[in-house]
């Protein structure tokens, strides 16, 4: 029999050769749907491409109008690029992997509308998913309130509830805990059998004392033996006792530790639960570094969220390390499954961007300006290529005006520390506007500048943004008196606003600092005229505290002194007992040894 | 319709012999297209192994019909095992090596439902080509006569079915 069909090897090229072509004209296909696929991947909203062009043998792709839809506003698209040519490496195409030489893209334009909703109608677990850390960081971070109403007004300090305040709870349980080891203790010095063990001494004592030792018989010597042995045996006992004791008490001295240390801790709660009673009763803090961060967080957590989004989605395409990576396998009719990436140093990357140079154009119809974006180094598997991405935004060379942003970023995720910097100043924009409700106004910063600095190495996050506005508008939207109106006064006649916010710290300790001339206005304003009030007010909710959590925190000190008192003195009178108990039995047992003729005691086994 | 009446006269001209162990291989060869995700490097190849050795192409459409309700069936499980073999730290410079080699990385062994179905053909086809041959040589001595006396047998036989059913056919 034959093993080759021979005469197939003609028809089966032939085949191939069709599959190819066939391959090759669906190619354009192929790829405009796999960057929509993408795209919408990482966006979480639609991305339309019009026509793709690949060129195999040129080794380029050509893309008309790519739209990506704004996943917040799908009948907006995010971006919209007229054109875009990509040079390609054909060899890293052998690997399935996607090396750009060099990428132009012009015609970008943002905001503009879409015909068709750009919301997507199938979603796979990971579309739109971004790592996170930093946007949920942003989104958890606690800003404080600032309000004004029902200052004046009599306090009502049964808003204060026992069952709110921390200190009571844990004067509880320190009473409870005393009391529980304090019977444990109890048990178990009880269970070491000290007093039997020393009433036995001195029984045994008393009976060295009596011992005749003038007529030694053959009775005399078994029973002085057998004294002089239990005597012996009894020595040891009690010193393997007083071993069992000293332990205990180290045991028990690191339990009155603990309790001393929750006594001590009870200072510290007390202050939480003076903090907590203020903001029940909305006494709002007079200093500015307060009301800097009440004022004006939320705005500069607004500005500063797209940046963290974006630093999330950097981290979550583009991870630091050489480590194996899984991502959710490519859409087919059977079960994707997970692709897992091995990236490897001397290779390509799965995705490298080596420069793009790309055109965009911003601001409002009819007043747009060109800008230029240079990217270098985009790549998926920094450790791989080696070398940072750095990113650049400025205007377009010739370009004029006061209006100007201007963005530079460094990413270097090449070590497993990651390591990203990122600067953007925007000059001659408006600024927008800040809500007050607090003083029932609105704040408009009118044109000016703001800057943002931001560093992120790692957990580590820094990031800095100033507003400088030096016309700006104020609008009062509620009828003010009292208080209020002379708060409103007092800032609206500031004509410039200067705000500077700074953020620092990891997702697990963090600080939130936020200076601003109005802040600082408006505290010595509150301050002049409520600053005495305030404070008497401040002073009867510490009173209330206080008056709630004594009677539970002297319980507690009481409970827990007891208990190291009693167990102290007890164990002080059990270790002086076995002292002079086994002291007076080796002096028995010495003399007893002396007067005896020798060869009648036994030695020492 | 030509490229149809091409692959038809393909078929046509390349099965002309039928033994049990062509068409065991051809079910064995079949059962990998079947079995693992369709769109694959490894199928193309074996799809022109198969075309250019002497098994029987038949038997590779039936392995590929038989196997394809079991692959979509033991997807979850083909799943589970190329994640063990693809997260097994000892296998890892493998694996590495074939993602950045041209041409391998192309096969998708790094997803794991393509890995895991392959390993599952992998070990499975030795199994499938016994049990299709003692299958084929059982039908071939017990049950032809008998069917063949049927009416639906007879009705089969003069429809296109019978193309493919021939090849079961005692020579």
């Amino acid at each position: 029999m034959k093993l080759f069909r021979w005469k197939a090897i003609v028809p089966l090229c032939l085949l191939l050769v069709l599959l190819a072509v066939f391959w090759l004209f669906l190619l354009d296909g192929i790829v405009r749907r796999g960057i929509e696929f993408a795209g919408s991947q990482i966006t979480g909203a639609r991305v339309d491409v019009e026509s793709a062009d690949i060129r195999l043998l040129a080794g380029s792709l050509h893309l008309h109008r790519i739209e990506v839809a704004d996943p917040e506003a799908p009948m907006t698209n995010l971006i919209e690029v007229e054109e875009a040519v990509a040079d390609l490496r054909l060899t890293a195409l052998l690997q399935k992997k996607i090396v750009v030489d060099t990428l132009a893209v012009r015609g970008v334009r943002f905001g503009t509308p879409r015909t068709e909703s750009g919301e997507l109608t199938r979603r796979v677990e990971s579309t739109g998913a971004v790592a996170g850390r930093f946007g949920e960081w942003i989104e958890n971070l606690p800003i404080p309130d600032l309000s004004l109403e029902g200052l004046g007004e009599a306090v009502n300090i049964t808003e204060i509830k026992n069952d709110s305040l921390a200190t009571i709870r844990l004067a509880r349980n320190i009473s409870e805990a005393a009391d529980s080891t304090g019977r444990m203790w109890s048990e178990q010095i009880r269970s070491l059998d000290l007093q039997a063990e020393i009433d036995t001494a001195r029984v045994v004592i008393e009976r060295l004392q009596n011992l005749n030792l003038r007529n030694l018989g053959l009775r005399q010597i078994r029973e002085i033996t057998k004294t002089y042995n239990t005597a012996r045996d009894l020595t040891h006992s009690l010193e393997q006792k007083r071993d069992n004791l000293q332990s205990l008490r180290s045991d028990i001295e690191e339990g009155i530790g603990y309790l001393k240390e929750g006594i001590s801790g009870l200072d510290e709660t007390r202050a939480a639960d003076y903090r907590y009673a203020r903001t029940l009763l909305q006494i709002p803090s007079l200093g500015a570094p307060d009301i800097g961060p009440a004022l004006f967080a939320e705005m500069a957590l607004d500005n500063l969220r797209p940046y963290l989004n974006i630093l999330d989605k950097i981290e979550q395409y583009a991870p630091p390390g050489l480590k194996t990576r899984q991502r959710a396998g490519p859409e087919r009719v059977r079960m994707s499954g997970t692709t897992v990436h091995f990236p490897r140093r001397r290779s390509y990357p799965a995705f490298l961007l080596q420069f793009a140079e790309i055109s965009l154009s911003l601001g409002e119809e009819g007043s747009r300006e060109d800008y230029l974006l240079l990217i270098n180094g985009l790549n998926s598997d920094p450790a791989v290529y080696g070398e940072p991405t750095t990113l650049s935004l400025d205007r377009a060379s010739g370009a004029e005006g006061e209006r100007r942003i201007r963005a530079a970023a460094h990413l270097d995720h090449t070590t497993p520390l990651a390591v990203d910097s990122l600067t953007v100043t925007r000059e001659g924009m408006g600024m927008g506007e800040v809500s007050l409700g607090s003083v029932g106004g609105n704040l408009d910063l009118g044109t000016g500048m703001v800057s943002l600095r931001l560093v992120r190495a790692g957990e580590r996050l820094d990031a800095a943004m100033q507003w400088n506005c030096p016309s700006v508008t104020w609008e009062s939207t509620t009828d003010k008196s009292g208080v209020i109106e002379f708060v409103w006064r007092t800032i609206s006649g500031l004509n410039s606003v200067v705000i500077d916010v700074e953020i620092a710290g990891t997702p697990s300790r963090f600080d939130l600092s936020v200076r601003s001339n109005v802040a600082g206005e408006l505290a010595r304003g509150l301050e002049s005229q409520l600053g005495d009030q305030i404070r008497r007010t401040e002073a009867r909710v510490r009173s209330e505290v206080n008056l709630r959590i004594e009677s539970f925190v002297a319980d507690a000190r009481n409970r827990a002194e007891a208990v190291e008192s009693e167990v102290e003195e007890r164990l002080a009178e059990f270790q002086r007992q076995l002292d002079e108990v086994r002291a007076e039995l080796q002096a028995r047992i010495g003399n007893l040894t002396e007067r005896l003729p020798a060869g009648i005691i036994p030695p020492d086994k | 319709m030509p490229l149809l009446a091409l692959i038809q006269k393909l078929i046509k001209t390349l099965n002309s012999e039928g033994t049990p162990n062509q068409i065991a291989a051809g079910i064995a060869i079949g059962a990998v297209v079947g079995l693992t995700p369709l769109m694959s490097l490894h199928n193309l190849a074996l799809i022109a192994l198969a075309i250019i050795t002497c098994v029987s192409i038949p038997g590779v459409m039936l392995g590929w019909m038989l196997f394809v309700p079991v692959g979509f069936l033991l997807d979850p499980q083909f799943h589970e095992i190329g994640r063990w073999l693809l997260l097994q730290p000892s296998l890892a410079p493998i694996w590495t090596a074939g993602y950045n080699t041209p041409i391998i990385a192309l096969t998708s062994f790094n997803n794991t439902v393509v890995l895991g179905s392959f390993v599952g053909w992998t070990v499975l086809a030795v199994p499938i080509f016994f049990t299709a041959r003692i299958g084929v040589i059982k039908y071939r001595e017990h049950l032809y006569d008998r069917l063949a006396k049927t009416k639906l047998f007879k009705a089969v036989k003069t429809s296109k079915l019978y193309k493919l059913y021939r090849l079961f056919r005692p020579e």
